[in-house]
């Protein structure tokens, strides 16, 4: 397998452009902290909800290329969506990263890109960590940020 | 001299195209391990110590002469030493939970190095965190090696024990355990020699410098996974508390009470390994025709040829002593994570392990949070590890173009 089917284009741009966003804190803010512990991916994620609506997110976020342009995407995807949404996103990235049907891949947008990593087994918990911390975020509330 | 055609006597590569560098972790069998074992499972699969008749009898005496092969090999003064157990992890359990879990006292002291492997630190911590002792390291100097005038301020007259890795996983280079040795025998310390890179690299001479215990897992050194050692000196074995009791480890039991064999017999309970221990017995057969000498001396040709040729790249950090005595090589490429590199040199075709490879303290004290490991061992090629080098040469250019 040729390294360009793997990391592709998009993927390493939005890894390039990833920038650290100060975590949030006050009102409706809610964070949590997860890592990858055999490979050391480190996220700590923040999300703000206004209105029922994921109205900002920001994180540090240190790790691999895989992990930081899933970081990156997962954000531009989830911006301005309400929890339930959020929620059907995540598990739609699930079921592609696990090669299964998924009923509207556009929804997903550049999310997509990630579906090459399938090919690299291993490598699947660094696309899916981002996904799993808002999904926890969301819906286990672990910290309340303020 | 052991030159590339060693690798014939290993299937493996007849079957398999992967650049396989990942030895620290486990190692590839030789044909004659394999058959050993097929001969063994097809043939002798009695149970030991109990059944009475003939064949039986040949698998149990089988099983007791591995114990003194495994004596020998590592220069212990008796078989009686020689603990089976399922690996390294194992062992280091065995003593910290059957044995220091009754003699440490609060305000004693555990002292271990920032370079171990979580299975020779895990069961300290959690173990000096119950007793209310106190766990001290033991530090790297500036070449990343255990500075040893550090140690001696950390070990004093409070010291129980010392539990260092002869080799890390991770660093590689031999670490001074005769003189760290010395130190905790002077203030009446035991030390525990975690000796799984150790053991299977170069010739092991323990009545060199006469550890109190000493552990390593059959898996690193050709033999299956599931069996490892643990020596420990006679007096000191008497005092375990077996961790399991059961089947086997007893002489006689009544309805209240049970009176235990004697060591090692009495820390094996229930039906060991037997095939595991049968096949380590093969993998040391088959080291001892190579001559651990032998293989010391490719391991670190290998493992220096890595070195000098990774650290003459631009832009890729090796760490640890320049020196090598083995085969294990860390390092990382400047700016592009671990796991990428090692998921693109998978992508070539080459086995290597990218993490914290279990020793998270170490990549903390390297200021790091993960690194690349490559790990030879004596089948592999200086083909093989040049190939490593250009591909990690071209991995760096690969990410460098994106702007990483
Ligand atoms: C230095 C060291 N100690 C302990 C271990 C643990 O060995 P095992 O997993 O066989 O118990 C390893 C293996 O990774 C090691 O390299």
């Amino acid at each position: 397998m040729d390294i360009n089917e793997i990391y592709q284009r998009t993927i390493m741009d939005y890894a390039v452009r990833l920038k650290n966003k100060p975590l949030l804190n006050g009102q409706d803010t809610y964070q949590i902290s997860l890592e990858n512990p055999t490979c050391g991916d480190k996220l700590i994620l923040s999300v703000q909800i206004k209105s029922g609506l994921v109205h900002v997110i920001a994180y540090q976020a240190d790790g691999c290329v895989i992990f930081k342009a899933a970081t990156a995407i997962m954000e531009k995807v989830c911006l301005k969506h309400s929890v339930t949404e959020i929620n059907h996103l995540e598990n739609q990235f699930s079921q592609m990263m696990m090669q299964q049907e998924i009923d509207n891949p556009k929804a997903l947008g550049d999310a997509i890109a990630l579906q090459a990593i399938v090919k690299l087994p291993v490598r699947i918990k660094c696309a899916m960590l981002p996904w799993k911390a808002m999904y926890q975020v969301l819906n286990e509330g672990e910290v309340d940020g303020r | 001299m052991l030159d590339d055609k060693i690798r014939n006597d290993f299937p493996f590569f007849k079957n398999n195209q992967l650049i396989y560098l990942d030895n620290a972790a486990t190692t590839q069998k030789p044909q004659i391990v394999i058959d050993r074992m097929a001969d063994d499972y097809t043939n002798h699969s009695f149970n030991v110590h109990r059944s009475n008749y003939m064949a039986a009898q040949r698998t149990t005496d089988a099983y007791e002469k591995v114990r003194t092969t495994v004596s020998d090999f590592i220069g212990s003064p008796s078989a009686k030493s020689i603990v089976f157990t399922k690996s390294t992890t194992d062992g280091i359990n065995i003593v910290a939970n059957g044995y220091f879990a009754h003699q440490l006292q609060p305000g004693d002291e555990i002292v271990v190095a920032i370079s171990e492997h979580h299975s020779n630190l895990l069961p300290w911590q959690r173990l000096t965190e119950k007793c209310d002792a106190h766990l001290r390291y033991i530090e790297l100097n500036e070449h990343g090696q255990l500075d040893v005038q550090q140690a001696q301020k950390v070990i004093n007259d409070h010291t129980k024990l010392v539990a260092v890795a002869a080799v890390s996983n991770v660093l590689g280079n031999l670490n001074p355990i005769e003189q760290l040795a010395k130190i905790a025998h002077q203030h009446n310390a035991e030390i525990l020699i975690d000796a799984a890179q150790w053991v299977p690299d170069m010739p092991v001479n323990i009545s060199a410098f006469n550890p109190d215990w000493l552990v390593f897992s059959g898996h690193k050194m050709l033999a299956p996974t599931g069996i490892g050692v643990l020596y420990g000196k006679p007096d000191l074995l008497e005092k375990i508390e077996p961790t399991a009791v059961g089947g086997d480890m007893v002489t006689s039991v009544d309805r209240n009470h049970f009176k235990a064999q004697p060591i090692p017999i009495r820390l094996e309970a229930g039906t060991p390994n037997v095939m595991g221990v049968l096949g380590l017995g093969a993998a040391l057969d088959y080291l001892n025709t190579l001559d651990m000498h032998m293989v010391q001396k490719r391991c670190q040709f290998l493992g220096q040829f890595m070195y000098d040729k990774l650290s003459a790249l631009d832009g890729v950090v090796v760490y640890g002593n320049p020196i090598r005595d083995t085969g294990i090589v860390t390092f990382n490429v400047e700016g592009v994570h671990a796991h990428d590199v090692a998921s693109a040199l998978d992508l070539r075709g080459i086995a290597v392990r990218a993490g914290y490879h279990c020793a998270e303290p170490l990549m903390q004290a390297l200021h790091t949070n993960a690194t690349v490991r490559a790990s030879a061992y004596f089948y592999n090629t200086q083909d093989e590890i040049s190939q490593l080098v250009k591909a990690v040469k071209a991995t760096k250019e690969f990410f460098t173009s994106y702007g990483h």
